[in-house]
């Protein structure tokens, strides 16, 4: 029970979060009549969805052969939807796409072109005037809060590595690396004329 | 009258003859309010047991589904999408108005196509043998005068590996949860029907029905009887509905 529970939550969040963005409902019959399983690896769970005219439903079980099978884990589904699905997100995160590749690829697709348009949907509660006032209000915290974060950062990052010099800068750390890089290619380098004169001393 | 001429309707005796009219009066009182009404009853509830006969059932893309007692038609719109284009779900009902409901209902939504709309008795199923892959009873056994028959009508209608799912009202087997359970029947059902629906009555007849039903056990030994086969069941909501499955090999 407590599994249908989720899984009947879920589904409405998703149908109810797809209807706000019309155009990808209306590219679901795309993908009508077909089963797409998902497998969380490291949870166990297997899912399996099925699109149709302009809703999708959730199955936990389903006895016949999906279309198409992906298998990641947790993190990796979490980054690709962080990602919108980018094509090197697919491939840095360990998806395993078994079947029809097209009908995973036509499903990332739709899901990454969601757009959903809240200023209208608000305007329709609110009408036109205050749905766009309270957007831009919006937007402009967004704004402030993303310059806030991003000044916040280097604030901390000056703090931690020029005043304090808890840490080295990021200057410092490279120049490292390209030494440790420089002497590693030197040591691979004196390892093989080592290995040159052996092969000729015992020739 | 002899007592064998007699049946129950709720805690009532009535003519045989009498109870399927009796029934078809129910319905066609609540028809209207009969989605509005689940919800309310159940709180919600009755989706979730839906979606777990519906998982039960183990459909497949281009099978052929028979819908008993379908009414407003909640459990065809969920096994459309799983039998696909391919497939076809016959959504029967021996009451016009809950059917007529539930072709509104699917109209609305757009479905037109892979379903089909029959007004029949589930006790006698106007069917070609070994037709259907899946049949489904839910909610509609216990309104039924002779479910043996009807369960004997549903093996013949059933093809060689279908399967049959019963989702009923059955007998609550979780410790105190008889007594709360019959105090909402009896004492809070009729007033939200009343309210609602305006028909305590029907309602009171459906906690009637309820009671008057068999438990699983029996209900399990009724489908050994019928000719199904590896029968089995699954109480929810602490056994305040169970989903009944057998098989005709």
């Amino acid at each position: 029970m407590i599994k249908n529970l989720a899984l009947a939550g879920l589904e409405t969040a998703i149908n109810t979060y797809l209807q706000l963005d019309p155009d990808t409902v209306a590219r679901l019959p795309q993908l009508a009549n077909k089963v797409i399983a998902l497998c969380i690896t490291d949870w166990h769970i297997q899912l399996f969805i099925l699109p149709q005219k302009n809703t999708i439903t959730l199955l936990s079980d389903y006895e016949s052969e999906p279309d198409t099978k992906m298998q990641a884990d947790l993190c990796s589904f979490i980054n690709i939807a962080k990602h919108k699905g980018s094509t090197d997100s697919l491939f840095k995160n360990n998806l395993r796409i078994e079947g029809d590749a097209h009908t995973g690829e036509q499903l990332r697709d739709i899901l990454s072109n969601m757009d959903i348009d809240w200023e209208e949907h608000l305007s329709k509660l609110t009408g036109d005037v205050v749905a766009h006032h309270v957007f831009q209000s919006f937007n402009s915290l967004a704004n402030f809060a993303k310059r806030a974060k991003s000044r916040l950062c280097e604030n901390i990052t000056e703090y931690v590595q020029e005043e304090k010099r808890w840490s080295p800068g990021k200057k410092e750390t490279d120049d490292f690396f390209y030494e440790i890089r420089d002497t590693r290619d030197a040591v691979e380098r004196l390892e093989a004329r080592l290995q040159c004169l052996e092969v000729g001393e015992q020739a | 009258m002899k007592d064998q001429d007699n049946t129950h309707f709720g805690y009532q005796q009535v003519p045989i003859e009498e109870k399927a009219k009796k029934v078809a009066g129910v319905f066609h009182s609540v028809a209207s309010k009969y989605d509005l009404m689940n919800d309310l009853m159940s709180l919600g509830t009755h989706r979730l047991w839906k979606r777990a006969a519906i998982s039960m059932l183990g459909l497949r893309r281009g099978q052929t589904v028979l819908d008993i007692a379908g009414g407003t038609g909640d459990l065809s719109a969920k096994m459309l999408p799983l039998v696909g284009r391919d497939g076809l779900v016959v959504l029967s009902d021996i009451n016009a108005s809950m059917l007529n409901q539930g072709r509104d209902r699917m109209l609305n939504q757009g479905v037109t196509s892979n379903l089909v709309y029959a007004q029949v008795n589930g006790e006698n199923l106007s069917f070609a043998n070994n037709t259907f892959d899946r049949i489904v009873v839910g909610f509609g056994l216990r309104n039924m005068t002779h479910k043996d028959k009807a369960l004997c009508a549903m093996y013949q209608a059933l093809k060689p590996g279908g399967r049959l799912l019963v989702l009923e009202f059955s007998k609550p087997v979780l410790p105190g949860l008889d007594k709360v359970y019959d105090f909402y029947s009896f004492h809070v059902l009729p007033k939200i029907g009343q309210l609602v629906a305006k028909d305590a009555d029907s309602y009171r007849y459906l906690a009637e029905s309820i009671r008057k039903h068999p438990d699983q056990d029996t209900l399990l030994s009724m489908m050994n009887d019928a000719g199904f086969e590896d029968c089995d069941y699954q109480n929810l909501s602490g056994g305040i509905v169970s989903i009944h499955r057998g098989y005709k090999y």
